[in-house]
């Protein structure tokens, strides 16, 4: 993960793009040596990680994702969340599936980048969510406030 | 030496307030993981099951040759016990702790775990 490396880390990464014609992506991946495997993902023989594009748009639960943090290091600029949507995406992991681990996550990454993590619209959004859907239980939000503790 | 404490059980023995929290918290699970979470054998979650079934608080519903676990939403006080079970995960968080090791949301099919 970008903002808590030291979290458990999925080991794979996702990247929501639009590439030209179909196949151009695997021809621009396969010039830094990965391989499209199983269809869907991209293997590289030096990296842990897998890369992945989702089809999109960027959205956590039903709020579409229009702005994001850019980090330059030299030349290299990488398009993250902004922390508190990270928060958010490991969020709604549990939120939507039950995942324990995916909580653990969530406020890990929010301890680690401390005032970073917008309670406010995290709180807000969250609340609208479930009054959107009612398979989201609010109990799920004051649990990870709960383990949060003050920031 | 100091005897050993006895922590008291809400819901009749540390299993049972485990496996019900857990259950609160995760939404299901079934008896291999329950135990492989809590490191104890399948009978004893076995058993515990059971009984919470015979008293109506859980039920078990089969996806495939998995029989996964749940609480009971037709209980008669379910909403009270989703209440209490969500105060009691905040104030004992060692009950469900250990569920954290385990990823239960889904991943694409042929992606490696």
């Amino acid at each position: 993960m970008h903002y808590a490396p030291a979290v458990m880390q999925s080991l794979d990464a996702d990247f929501v793009l639009r590439f030209g014609p179909s196949g151009d992506e695997h021809k621009a991946l396969a010039t830094i040596g990965f391989v499209v495997s199983d269809g869907h993902f991209f293997r590289h023989p030096r990296s842990r990680f897998t890369v992945e594009f989702p089809a999109g748009p960027l959205a956590i639960g039903s709020e579409l994702i229009t702005s994001w943090n850019i980090d330059r290091k030299g030349d290299e600029i990488l398009r993250v969340l902004h922390p508190t949507d990270c928060v958010r995406d490991r969020f709604m992991a549990y939120y939507a599936w039950g995942d324990l681990s995916a909580l653990d996550a969530a406020v890990k990454v929010a301890r680690a980048v401390g005032q970073q993590f917008k309670r406010d619209i995290f709180e807000r959004w969250a609340t609208e969510e479930a009054t959107k859907n009612n398979a989201y239980d609010l109990g799920r939000v004051r649990l990870f406030f709960s383990r949060l503790g003050p920031v | 030496m100091a005897a050993r404490e006895k922590v008291p059980s809400i819901f009749g023995s540390l299993m049972r307030d485990r496996i019900l929290t857990l259950l609160a918290t995760q939404g299901s699970s079934h008896l291999r993981e329950l135990a492989r979470i809590y490191g104890v054998t399948v009978p004893l979650v076995q058993r515990t099951l059971a009984q919470l079934e015979i008293d109506g608080l859980v039920v078990a519903r089969a996806y495939g040759r998995t029989r996964r676990v749940e609480l009971n939403p037709r209980w008669f006080a379910i909403i009270e016990l989703r209440q209490l079970l969500a105060a009691v995960a905040i104030a004992k968080p060692s009950l469900y702790d250990p569920g954290i090791t385990v990823r239960s949301r889904p991943r694409r099919s042929g992606k490696p775990l």
